[in-house]
């Protein structure tokens, strides 16, 4: 049974969000709906091939009896990864040993949500991070409750559910929330979705925070990705005042076609990074961020010289957050030869 | 991956016209220099022609930078003060060219040194925006170091001249030159050694050949070695000339390859 948000106090809420202990496993879809049905397995295989056919990206859920749940994720058609969820614990598994798992264990609820490449990662980290204790929040508290993680200035996933619903927000320093609400099997994301999940009509949701982890693989991507973003753009914002923007546009566009070479969606502009990348590990998401880095940091070290650009480097590396300086590190995000330490 | 190939090629292209018409210039020079195949007046004034032409070429590319740049980008403010400061240096080799062709020699300190004065001036600014860019949390030493150059630069001959009695504005002017060309020079190459193996070091090469020529003309000059005939040379003056007019071919050419990196995009073979 949830605690109530609005009987906590403040100091106690803040015990919660730090040593909290989880009563079980749970991930974003992992609420059955009252308007779903048991699919057959025939359906079930359909449904799989569909998102193959349609080049999808987002998540498969099956929920079977013993709260068992298997998740699928897509990446354009492909089975990237997939979870197998239980009570207290999840397993990581390959596409094949799931599919043979869900053919064996027979029909199952199913839920299916074509979503950004940022949503998924939001999925995942709900799967793998042990999130803190859930607490229901009657609808009158719900946007001081969302403030209230908001001002923590951490990021910070949130997922909330409702009786018809599940909603997934992610709070990051200096950047709007990203909403994810499923309702009656229609998604709503984008710039209205945060009102929308204000204005669910339905008297209490319960809501579980997601704080960052650095031992959990999602975690891992997110703050890799992160770095990865922020090393770029203050790169530009770096470069810019020595070269002006022409070469900065330039710039952009030489990693828009470089990562389009590498089979990457990440494109840029002068002033903004539209990163639409997940990535089946940490270790594989490094690997693709270090590639990018090294043409990009080739290129730089060409204009403004190899010794500037290091003390560059080195002093944006310097000014990353702790953990996304920890992640860089942990994975070699930055190309050899340059600060790693 | 195409647009780049042709971005490149065209800028190669660019480049490679100026180089070739500007080597056509230093052979040309060098040869009226050793040859003399005119009468002596058109023989200087051939000279001067060149060096004034070569100083326009600097001014003109260095203007190409300038207006390239979107108003609102901050190197526009370098590129501002280096056309300007080559424009000035421009219009004093022409004046000096013009004085020189109806009297023969130039009296110093003349009008045309006050081009070459008020040049410094705003390459001072360009210096300074260029390390405020580089260097935009030590604002206040590089305004002291600026300050301190000029400071230099004025009262370090002065107090000099003063002391030992030889007071003249010929000779003040004479000391001032090396000294500013010395400050220029040491502003270049530590420019050039921040951006050491960057495009961005390229536009300062010129300067800094600029500078040390011109400290070996202000002293050839002083000490009386130096030929104000073509016709009557000596391989000094000749070597001192031909690396000005160089200098300031260079500074063109490392102006037109920055106009090349921004009009063009960046390579990484560039």
């Amino acid at each position: 049974m949830a605690r109530v948000y609005s009987t906590c106090k403040k100091s106690e809420l803040s015990n919660y969000r730090r040593g909290a202990i989880i009563a079980r496993v749970t991930a974003i879809f992992s609420l059955v709906l009252p308007n779903e049905v048991k699919m057959p397995m025939t359906s079930i295989q359909a449904l799989m091939d569909s998102y193959q056919e349609r080049r999808r990206t987002g998540v498969i859920r099956f929920s079977y009896a013993m709260d068992k749940q298997l998740f699928f994720i897509f990446k354009k058609g492909a089975a990237l990864s997939s979870y197998l969820v239980m009570p207290e614990r999840w397993e990581f598994q390959t596409s094949e040993q799931s599919m043979a798992w869900a053919l064996a264990a027979g029909d199952a609820y199913a839920q299916s949500a074509a979503l950004s490449p940022f949503g998924v990662l939001m999925t995942k980290i709900s799967i793998e991070a042990r999130g803190e204790e859930a607490l229901t929040v009657e609808r009158a508290d719900l946007q001081e409750y969302l403030r209230r993680v908001e001002s923590e200035m951490q990021p910070t996933l949130l997922r909330l559910n409702w009786k018809n619903a599940a909603a997934a927000v992610f709070f990051a320093p200096n950047a709007s929330p990203r909403v994810q609400l499923f309702a009656q099997d229609v998604l709503v994301s984008g710039a209205d979705s945060l009102k929308v999940l204000l204005d669910w009509d339905e008297s209490s949701c319960v809501a579980q925070a997601f704080t960052p982890d650095l031992t959990v693989s999602a975690w891992q991507e997110y703050f890799l990705r992160s770095a990865f973003a922020d090393i770029f753009m203050s790169l530009l914002k770096r470069f810019e005042i020595l070269t002006g923007r022409a070469l900065i546009d330039s710039m952009a566009r030489m990693l828009s076609t470089f990562s389009a070479y590498k089979k990457l969606n990440i494109t840029a502009t002068a002033r903004s990074l539209e990163d639409d990348e997940f990535f089946a590990s940490p270790q594989e998401c490094a690997q693709q961020y270090n590639a990018l880095l090294s043409e990009i940091f080739t290129r730089f070290s060409a204009v403004i010289g190899p010794r500037l650009h290091e003390i560059t480097v080195r002093e944006i590396v310097s000014r990353l957050s702790p953990l996304e300086r920890q992640a860089a590190q942990d994975f070699h995000l930055l190309p050899e030869g340059y600060v790693n330490e | 991956m195409n647009n780049e190939t042709n971005s490149n090629q065209n800028g190669a292209l660019i480049l490679s016209i100026f180089s070739a018409f500007a080597l056509t210039m230093l052979a040309g020079y060098v040869y009226i220099y050793q040859v003399a195949p005119f009468e002596e007046k058109l023989n200087n004034a051939a000279l001067n022609i060149l060096t004034a032409l070569a100083a326009l070429l600097a001014a003109g590319s260095a203007s190409a930078v300038f207006l390239h740049y979107h108003p609102e980008d901050f190197p526009r403010k370098i590129w501002m003060y280096v056309a300007f400061a080559c424009a000035w240096w421009f219009l004093a080799e022409t004046v000096w060219g013009v004085i020189a062709f109806y009297r023969g020699e130039v009296a110093s300190p003349g009008i045309a040194d006050a081009g070459w004065v008020i040049g410094f001036l705003f390459f001072t600014f360009a210096f300074y925006y260029q390390y405020i860019a580089i260097y935009p949390e030590k604002k206040n030493q590089i305004i002291s170091v600026a300050l301190g150059a000029w400071a230099l630069a004025i009262f370090a001959p002065l107090a000099s001249l003063l002391a030992t009695n030889s007071f003249t504005a010929e000779a003040y002017i004479n000391y001032y030159y090396p000294i500013a060309d010395l400050t220029v020079g040491i502003a270049g190459i530590a420019l050039m050694f921040v951006f050491y193996g960057g495009a961005l070091a390229r536009p300062w090469v010129g300067l800094v050949i600029l500078g040390i020529s011109d400290s070996f003309y202000a002293w050839a000059e002083q000490s009386g070695l130096y030929a104000w005939s073509a016709n009557n040379s000596n391989l000094l003056t000749v070597a001192i000339d031909s690396t000005y007019l160089a200098a300031y071919l260079m500074m063109s050419v490392g102006f037109l390859v920055q106009w090349i990196l921004i009009h063009y995009g960046v390579s990484a073979k560039r």
